[in-house]
């Protein structure tokens, strides 16, 4: 306040302005780093909440250099296979599972840095309760059915078969990971921060507009631990279709040909005239 | 870096170069645009290779139209595993008729040598793009099912970002390669339009499918082919 006098009475407007102006961006910045931090970063990691798919992040800045810390994010990748020591046992502890790189610039990845700093250093380890616990065979069904499209998502978003496979799923896509297995990664804490808020650019932008609901996260958690504990009900097994697929493309293939073939046969090709001209011809040849 | 230019930069310069490329021709070059008709020249190849690869890449031109404009149709349709391989299943028949219909159309263009001269090296630049878009498009439909369901709620936001003009090309840049192929060849072949027979397009040639026979007249002395003594020296004929 002292301060503030003491601007207005020397008439210090532009000074007055600047600091105005910080002060606003300063709160804006808190903000921005934290919804920042839930988009890019929280489908992964948490602050003081445990660890998921990643580490929890809680005290990180007080254990790393801040530069360390921006070269792992910005392409976690590369920096593992630059032969760092600390990254390497990183990788190694986490499976090798690919962090994205990071879209954010160097002053937002330190912002979030900052934000991460603010919640203080890392505590006592909180035990954990299962998020699974009270899981059933219903909730691995109706996670199944959500999986396959059998069941459409509350808000419309596509069905993980679209782009993921299982092993007991007939007709699962290819275009992303196997996730038979991803339980065992992930478990269902890591499931559920994915799903919830997904950092894969091609998640986000399948689900940025369809947010899943708590209640369809927990059933695909369960169906997704069920495959990787081998506890899929049996009556969820179907046979494969992916040679049914080929066979519609290629006899479906086949059949129109020989409708064009059909239509060339009936094709009118010569001109009107021309059974008079060949009529001449076989004149001649006799 | 890569990424932005194929995913910004190449779809603007792509459509900015077929509006004013094919604005321009019109303006200034309207009786020089033709796509060159070869039918008269070839028949049966043409035939078989040109309704192949048309009704292929018309059908599958509106396939992916149709990903675009009602992705959560495609959606919910692709729900049923049954609809899902009717519409997948389909989507390959076309594929693999627009293929085949193409490499009949190259084979007939390089062997027959009476198209040669209608031949440009333009020609050879539009079969190399359609091929290109033919192979990756039927590797993507084999390799990295089910591309309904995906293109609809992945590809179709980054479409549409393009056309409010806010590009979001973070999902697209993480696609595998062949269908970064797929993608970038498309762009490339709209802004081939202007420059290459591709300028049929703007003229929609319906009544095509649906049209008469053709009256073809023949500018040539009819009387010396009714001669047959032209086609058999010194022997007249006897039915006339």
């Amino acid at each position: 306040m002292v301060l503030l006098k003491f601007l207005i009475k020397r008439n210090y407007n532009y000074l007055l302005l600047g600091l105005i102006i910080v002060t606003f961006h300063q709160n804006a910045f808190c903000q921005d780093a934290e919804s920042i931090f839930k988009k890019s970063c929280a489908s992964c990691h948490s602050i003081g909440g445990g660890k998921l798919i990643g580490p929890d992040l809680q005290g990180i800045t007080y254990k790393r250099e801040s530069d360390w810390l921006v070269k792992f994010i910005k392409n976690s990748q590369s920096f593992i296979s630059s032969g760092d020591v600390d990254a390497v046992a990183i990788g190694k502890e986490y499976n090798n599972s690919i962090m994205p790189p990071a879209t954010i610039s160097d002053v937002e990845i330190n912002s979030v840095l900052a934000f991460i700093e603010s919640k203080g250093a890392a505590g006592p380890k909180k035990k954990k309760v299962d998020y699974l616990l009270k899981a059933t065979d219903e909730n691995v069904i109706k996670g199944y059915r959500l999986f396959t499209g059998k069941d459409q998502f509350i808000n419309g978003g596509s069905a993980c078969i679209a782009c993921h496979n299982v092993t007991n799923v007939g007709n699962g896509g290819w275009l992303a990971k196997d996730l038979t297995m991803s339980y065992n990664t992930m478990k269902g804490e890591g499931i559920k921060a994915l799903l919830s808020s997904p950092a894969f650019p091609a998640m986000t932008n399948a689900y940025s507009n369809n947010i899943m609901e708590e209640t369809e996260i927990y059933n695909l958690a369960a169906y997704l631990r069920s495959t990787a504990t081998f506890k899929v009900p049996s009556n969820l097994y179907e046979p494969k279709s992916y040679s049914k697929f080929y066979f519609l493309g290629f006899s479906g293939f086949l059949f129109l040909a020989i409708l064009f073939f059909a239509g060339w046969f009936f094709r009118k090709k010569q001109s009107v005239n021309h059974e008079i001209f060949k009529r001449q011809l076989r004149t001649e040849k006799k | 870096m890569v990424d932005i230019f194929i995913f910004m930069a190449l779809p603007y310069t792509s459509l900015l170069i077929m509006i004013i490329g094919s604005i321009f021709m019109y303006r200034l070059q309207a009786f020089k645009i033709s796509a060159l008709s070869t039918q008269l020249l070839e028949s049966k190849q043409l035939y078989f290779g040109s309704q192949f690869m048309h009704w292929g890449i018309i059908t599958l031109f509106f396939g992916h139209l149709l990903g675009f404009l009602i992705p959560q149709s495609i959606i919910v349709w692709n729900g049923d595993a049954l609809r899902l391989l009717v519409l997948e299943g389909t989507a390959l028949v076309f594929g693999i008729m627009f293929f085949s219909g193409l490499c009949i159309l190259i084979y007939r263009r390089i062997t027959n040598k009476k198209l040669h001269s209608l031949t440009s090296d333009m020609d050879f630049i539009v079969y190399a793009v359609l091929l290109t878009q033919a192979i990756s498009g039927i590797w993507i439909a084999i390799a990295l099912p089910w591309g309904s369901s995906w293109f609809a709620s992945v590809l179709s936001p980054y479409l549409k970002s393009l056309f409010v003009l806010q590009p979001d090309i973070a999902a697209v840049s993480a696609m595998p390669l062949v269908v970064k192929i797929h993608i970038s060849t498309a762009f490339i072949l709209i802004g081939l339009i202007p420059f290459s027979r591709f300028m049929h397009f703007l003229v929609f040639p319906f009544q095509y499918v649906f049209r008469a026979y053709q009256v073809v007249i023949w500018n040539r002395n009819k009387s010396t082919i009714r001669n047959s003594t032209a086609i058999n020296p010194e022997v007249k004929a006897k039915n006339n």
